[in-house]
């Protein structure tokens, strides 16, 4: 086990290399904001009819210490945050960490879902679709695909909402009806919510399933012409048997790889699916913090994030590959003469 | 030898296709291809009457899109298609009725807009309207107009700007942001990625880390973040060309990674050693040898992330965070369209919809082809 | 006794450009016990006729009706081509005909080991237990010669080394006791001490299992050493056929004598080079009447164009499709 170990702690440590990296764009990109937060805040201040002199922005930026260098400050950031820990936002003082948390997770849970729900489609349509000749389904295979990349998902939102407003009169908005909005977690706030996040879900999986579709197909036609299938039919293996042993099993690396990517894509589109289903109107989206707040450690958080979760995501794609591929492995674990 | 005046025998014809088909350069080689596939034929044709409808907007619509150009009389419209015959007898020009608004205590004291069938609007074409600057000239002539009033084949918005013409200078700026925004992500890929492959070695690793890292934030939360900091003094314009080059400063990696792995490859490959044997300079090689050898590849590339950027664009014009009026995109038409009010009475807003959906299929299927024909080792898949 | 009779074995591609016809009026016959060589060049349609016996061929295959392939079997004869399901097609898979390929490494599945591989092919063909039928591989695995059977068992393709891998092959297509192997250029891959370590064996085997081979190559070296009979193919026409000694000593086609010239010879090292003039024509330009006239030195203007040859019995088994050779028809 030691050499799989050994390729585990290189894969971790790349990754730690490239979220300390992000972290520094991140906090760049922060800082190029102007005006910092200490500014910021008394410049809110200001607006509700307080005072503010320029003695009492040097005060606050001490405090926040903000007159340190640049390295350090970045250093403290990415420090804390590994932990867990973002500060408290500038303009509303509230410890960011607890802000996020909640919201931070369902986020994250409905885009899961929606990229488990994309492969699950995805994959058996896509294997079966590679060896139909029908041209039939191939062509539709092809719209199908074609539409997920040109119909991208808010449109697709705002489809729907057109189609259950003229016909339902009833507008889906939202992730939890009106009693659950601010509620504890309970039994039926679960169940409230399942009963409204299929949409987004939905949504979100719709063009993630589009696209999974074609690299599955490809993947499978690539395969299919591949000698080792030829022989495998040679030995008298036919139908869904031969598909799935075979091809399909070869094809599974590039997906398993393509994870990450995916989960990066569906982070994109996330955002302007909340906005259109009004998810954010309960407050219960992360990204509502985002667009509607002007403030740059918030802003900084949830980036960070969000780029953890894919880094995270990527890590344990990584793994999962070197166990399925014996190829992978073999150049993990030494040759075995 | 060919002598033209001896009628030419079938043999005569094969051997000259043949020997055309021998000599034929890289990109007459693709055109052939690409000619055969029907569907994408079919695409590039549709694309390019888009690109020159969003070219010639000024002219094929018949108004200015901004709020200078509206109709303050015919708000939220509904579209109005030119017809031949009505009631009265058909006549060979199409017309459309005039529109009046009136209130009374009948309406409730609501406006109310109704067409008056007895006001018949011809239509004319090349007709003299709202004057807009061409290639540096000024001009307003117009494709169509009618003789009296206004013509809205598309409806109108709250304002009463039309949104037929709205529509064509929002496929005027899409693809004008795709382009640029495009170009940026291109020249960055080809610079970063061919270092990365010419050199090899611990510069490659370093530019690796780094386009990994940039690759794995989620774009379009970080363009929210910048753009929400992004001054409301700004002029529409200078939003413009801010939007484009932030979406070229995030669309490199992906390009330049194709293009690191592509030099890394070719740089090792047999010809090039060839090349180097018979005594080519390296620019030579460079020129000659490597760059053809992927110039199809990036120009594939090239089409197929322009409905990225599009897309992109209009996602980030719809929340709001991009363009805004006056400049006018796809997305920032969409920005009214949420309300249950548009939803249930107007649905002529989603319109545009229809073009934009045409725009990016048009632009998949052009590229789809354009790979299949660049491709020389591609077999014809279906 | 007759093992498997090809008759008339005609076979056309759909492509772009039109129906190509890659194998034209194939007939030949392999008896039990018998090594029957496919020579020719590429393009020369060997691959398709080995494919065809399997049905093995692609989905634009136009197969001509009045083709027959039959396996004859103590159950009854089997016409190959009449089967339609792919469940039918089972014997002919693995079963009664098994195939080898020239790429030993890509015909391995790379991420399954070798022995399930085997295993697997067992448990369709036979009703073996796993158990057996692991026994039973790893006992084949040995008898090709591959030292530590049971540990190679359970080892990935990248694992083995090239002879070994082509001798793992051949212990997979022969562990169901089929009556006729395919040999498709098993040995064009290898170095040439494995490729004789491997015609050995597979001579070896023949005698112990009684099986018939079809062996194909373009070396006519190999086919010396290995075949009992021969069958020299060009552009899907099959130009002669016979007994290895009977051909390769007194070759009668004009192809098969150029071929035979063109071979270099280690005993004469002065001796010139002698190719076959020209260049074997694309499929879209098939010659008229018989095939070769374009490249043949003896080509009988009027004749070799435009009539296709019938095959000329020249002595008991050796049989060349040659206008030349009927010298006394006007």
């Amino acid at each position: 086990m030691g050499p799989f170990l050994r390729f585990a702690t290189l894969r971790a440590g790349l990754a730690l290399v490239t979220l300390l990296l992000v972290s520094l764009i991140v906090f760049s990109l922060m800082e190029l904001v102007p005006g910092n937060c200490a500014e910021r805040y008394l410049a809110y201040k200001n607006t509700q009819g307080e005072n503010i002199s320029f003695e009492d922005i040097a005060a606050e930026e001490a405090r926040l210490g903000l007159d340190q260098p640049f390295l350090i400050r970045w250093g403290t950031w990415t420090a804390n945050a590994f932990q867990g820990d973002f500060g408290t936002s500038c303009i509303l003082r509230v410890d960011i960490a607890q802000l996020l948390g909640d919201k931070f997770l369902i986020s994250a849970l409905i885009c899961f879902a929606a990229l488990f729900m994309a492969y699950l489609i995805a994959i058996p349509v896509g294997i079966y679709a590679a060896s139909s000749r029908n041209p039939v389904i191939n062509n539709a295979l092809r719209l199908v695909s074609y539409l997920g990349l040109a119909l991208p998902n808010f449109l697709l939102a705002l489809m729907i909402m057109l189609f259950f407003t003229v016909y339902y009169g009833d507008t889906m908005t939202g992730l939890f009806s009106r009693e659950f909005r601010d509620a504890e977690w309970s039994w039926a706030r679960v169940q409230d919510f399942l009963g409204r996040a299929w949409l987004p879900v939905f949504i979100l999986g719709w063009s993630a399933t589009a696209f999974a579709l074609q690299t599955v197909r490809a993947l499978m036609l690539d395969e299919n012409d591949k000698l080792y299938v030829t022989a495998a039919r040679a030995r008298g293996l036919y139908g869904s048997r031969l598909r799935w042993r075979y091809p399909a099993r070869h094809a599974l690396g590039p997906i398993v790889n393509s994870l990450g990517f995916d989960l990066n894509r569906i982070f994109n589109e996330l955002p302007i699916v909340a906005v259109i289903l009004t998810l954010t109107e309960a407050g219960a989206l992360l990204l509502e913090a985002l667009a509607r707040s002007n403030d740059q450690q918030l802003a900084g958080a949830i980036i960070f994030l969000l780029t953890a979760t894919i880094v995270g995501l990527n890590f344990v794609t990584d793994l999962a590959l070197a166990l399925l591929d014996p190829r992978m492995r073999n150049s993990v674990l030494g040759a075995r003469a | 030898m060919t002598d033209r005046t001896v009628t030419t025998s079938v043999a005569d014809r094969e051997a000259r296709r043949k020997e055309a088909y021998f000599t034929a350069s890289q990109s007459q080689l693709i055109w052939a291809r690409f000619r055969k596939n029907r569907s994408a034929m079919v695409a590039g044709i549709v694309l390019a009457a888009m690109i020159l409808l969003g070219l010639f907007a000024d002219f094929v619509g018949p108004y200015n899109p901004t709020i200078a150009g509206r109709n303050a009389d015919y708000t939220n419209g509904a579209p109005q298609i030119p017809r031949f015959c009505d009631d009265d007898g058909c006549s060979l020009r199409p017309f459309i009725y005039g529109t009046k608004r009136e209130r009374s205590i009948a309406t409730n004291f609501r406006w109310v807009t109704t067409q008056d069938t007895d006001d018949k609007r011809y239509v004319q074409f090349f007709v003299r309207g709202d004057s807009y600057r061409f290639l540096g000239f000024s001009a307003n002539l117009h494709l169509f107009g009618v003789d009296n009033g206004y013509i809205h084949l598309f409806g109108t918005d709250d304002a009463g700007k039309d949104i037929f013409s709205r529509t064509l200078h929002a496929i005027r700026t899409s693809l004008a942001v795709g382009t640029i925004g495009v170009v940026i992500s291109f020249v960055m890929a080809l610079a970063i990625g061919g270092v990365a492959g010419y050199f090899g070695g611990r510069i490659d690793g370093v530019i690796q880390m780094i386009t990994d890292a940039v690759r794995v934030v989620p774009a379009i939360p970080l363009f929210m973040a910048l753009a929400a900091f992004v001054p409301d003094t700004w002029s529409a314009e200078t939003r413009f060309f801010f939007i484009s080059i932030i979406l070229g400063l995030i669309g490199w990696p992906t390009l330049a990674r194709r293009v690191r792995t592509h030099i890394l490859v070719e740089r090792n490959q047999d010809y090039v050693l060839a090349a180097r044997l018979s005594g080519a300079r390296p620019g030579h090689i460079i020129r000659r040898h490597l760059l053809p050898s992927f110039t199809s590849y990036i120009i594939v590339d090239l089409v197929i992330s322009f409905p990225y950027m599009v897309l992109s664009e209009t996602a980030l014009s719809f929340i709001g965070l991009g363009l805004k009026d006056p400049v006018n995109s796809l997305g920032v038409m969409l920005q009214n369209t949420t309300s249950a009010d548009v939803l249930l009475n107007y649905q002529w807003y989603f319109i545009p919809v229809i073009f934009f959906v045409t725009l990016v299929m048009a632009f998949v299927f052009v590229g789809d082809g354009l790979r299949d024909a660049a491709d020389p080792y591609a077999s014809s898949r279906k | 006794m007759s093992l498997l009779s090809v008759q008339d074995l005609t076979i056309r591609f759909r492509t772009e450009e039109g129906l190509i016809t890659a194998v034209e009026k194939v007939s030949f016959d392999i008896a039990e016990g018998e090594i029957l060589g496919l020579v020719g060049e590429s393009g020369s349609g060997k691959s398709v006729t080995a494919k065809s016996l399997m049905r093995l061929m692609g989905d634009n295959a136009v197969v001509d009706p009045a083709s027959r392939i039959t396996l004859h079997r103590q159950g009854g004869d089997l016409d190959v081509l009449g089967l339609r399901r792919e469940r039918d097609m089972r014997p002919v898979r693995g079963g009664e005909i098994s195939m080898v390929f020239q790429e030993p490494m890509a015909s391995f599945a790379p991420a399954i080991t070798v022995g399930a591989q085997m295993v697997e092919q067992l448990l369709i063909h036979t009703d073996l237990s796993r158990k057996a039928a692991r026994t039973l591989s790893i006992d084949m695995l040995a008898r090709v010669g591959i030292s530590d059977p049971a540990r190679r068992f359970d080892q990935y393709v990248f694992e083995f080394s090239g002879g070994m891998r082509q001798r793992a092959m051949i212990a997979m297509a022969l562990s169901t006791k089929p009556r006729l192997l395919i040999a498709d250029e098993p040995t064009t891959a290898l170095d040439v001490t494995i490729q004789a370590q491997v015609l050995e064996l597979m001579k070896e085997l023949v005698a112990e299992f009684r099986m018939g081979i079809l062996f194909i190559t373009h070396d006519l070296g190999v086919i010396a050493q290995t075949a009992d009979r021969v069958a020299v193919m060009y552009l899907g026409n099959l130009v002669e056929t016979g007994t290895v000694r009977d051909v390769i000593r007194t070759p009668a086609h004009p192809y098969t004598k150029g071929l035979l010239q063109a071979l270099p010879r280690i005993d004469d090292l002065d001796a010139p080079l002698v190719p076959v003039p020209g260049d074997i024509p694309g499929p879209l330009d098939r010659p008229e009447g018989c095939v070769f006239h374009t490249r043949c030195a003896v080509a009988i203007s009027g004749r070799c164009n435009r009539q296709i040859p019938q095959d000329v019995t020249l002595s008991p088994g050796h049989a060349a499709r040659c206008h030349a050779l009927t010298k006394d028809t006007p």
